[in-house]
């Protein structure tokens, strides 16, 4: 098998798990390695691409494999989401810090001049001339941070859980 | 209307010879249903599955990760007889009422001479 090979397969088997998280499955796992299995032999035989155009939609497949759990948080989905927000917030504060950056040294300023980026609230940026050269310092305030937790909750609606804790403590209807 | 009896043949093979994922769907282009793919019977596998009518153990695979093996329930055997005595029953119904569609069109056929 070669590593094309593997990187067919797995990148299957991820997408496969993508969209079981977003059902909230509990055998992810299970299913995962039972995927990867069955991909190696129909690789074996047919080669990786028929192997895997074999499955049609991975998505198709989830919704089929396993009934959608409204009582499970999707952690991964959530975590993606999360880590791609805290980025892109990062590449905004480090694209707006070196234009104030590029600001301070076009006016050259004499003493230690300190502010502010507008996009990132919270945010500090000072510059101050040392010797012949200057020191910049940043720091990117809440923002990113709070864009990365908000969304990471947005996504993975870990309240979920407490849905289903509630759902268990109620008790049997009496007839 | 294939996948609608796709839990009914997969029962079948599965309680003729424990057997995992690929094999299955093999066995199924063998009998004639090539149209099946992995995407459908995997699922339809894991489904049965969690219905409580397959059973599943790992068994090491030399050829890669352990493969799992669907072996059938009593609950599947039961859901297997049922099925298939509702098939046979649809089978000889539709069986019976597409021949009486036919006879009339011939007779027509010979009337309109």
């Amino acid at each position: 098998m070669t590593v094309r090979d593997r990187i067919r397969i797995e990148r299957a088997v991820l997408s496969y798990d993508w969209w079981l998280d977003l059902r909230g499955a509990r055998r992810r796992r299970e299913l995962r390695t039972e995927l990867r299995s069955n991909l190696r032999d129909a690789t074996a035989h047919v080669g990786s691409r028929a192997a895997v155009s074999g499955l049609g939609g991975t998505r198709r497949m989830a919704a089929e494999a396993l009934p959608e759990d409204p009582t499970r948080p999707r952690w991964t989905a959530g975590l993606q989401a999360g880590c791609t927000a805290l980025a892109l917030t990062l590449l905004v504060a480090l694209l707006s810090g070196l234009a104030w950056a590029d600001g301070a040294m076009s006016a050259a300023p004499d003493a230690t001049v300190r502010g502010s980026l507008t996009l990132l609230p919270g945010s500090s940026m000072e510059y101050s001339p040392v010797g012949d050269g200057f020191a910049v310092s940043t720091g990117v305030g809440w923002l990113p941070l709070a864009a990365g937790v908000l969304t990471f909750l947005a996504v993975a609606r870990p309240w979920r859980a407490l849905r289903a804790h509630e759902t268990s403590t109620v008790p049997p209807l009496r007839q | 209307m294939l996948k609608g009896v796709l839990p009914l043949v997969l029962l079948r093979l599965v309680a003729d010879a424990e057997d995992y994922g690929y094999s299955v769907v093999l066995r199924l282009h063998e009998l004639g249903l090539a149209e099946l793919t992995e995407g459908t019977v995997y699922p339809a596998l894991t489904r049965l599955e969690t219905r409580g009518l397959l059973g599943s153990r790992l068994v090491p695979s030399s050829s890669g990760p352990a493969r799992k093996y669907y072996a059938i329930t009593p609950a599947g055997s039961e859901e297997l007889a049922r099925g298939a005595a509702a098939w046979e029953s649809l089978a000889t119904t539709v069986h019976a009422a597409l021949s009486r569609t036919a006879a009339p069109s011939s007779t027509d056929a010979r009337s309109d001479r």
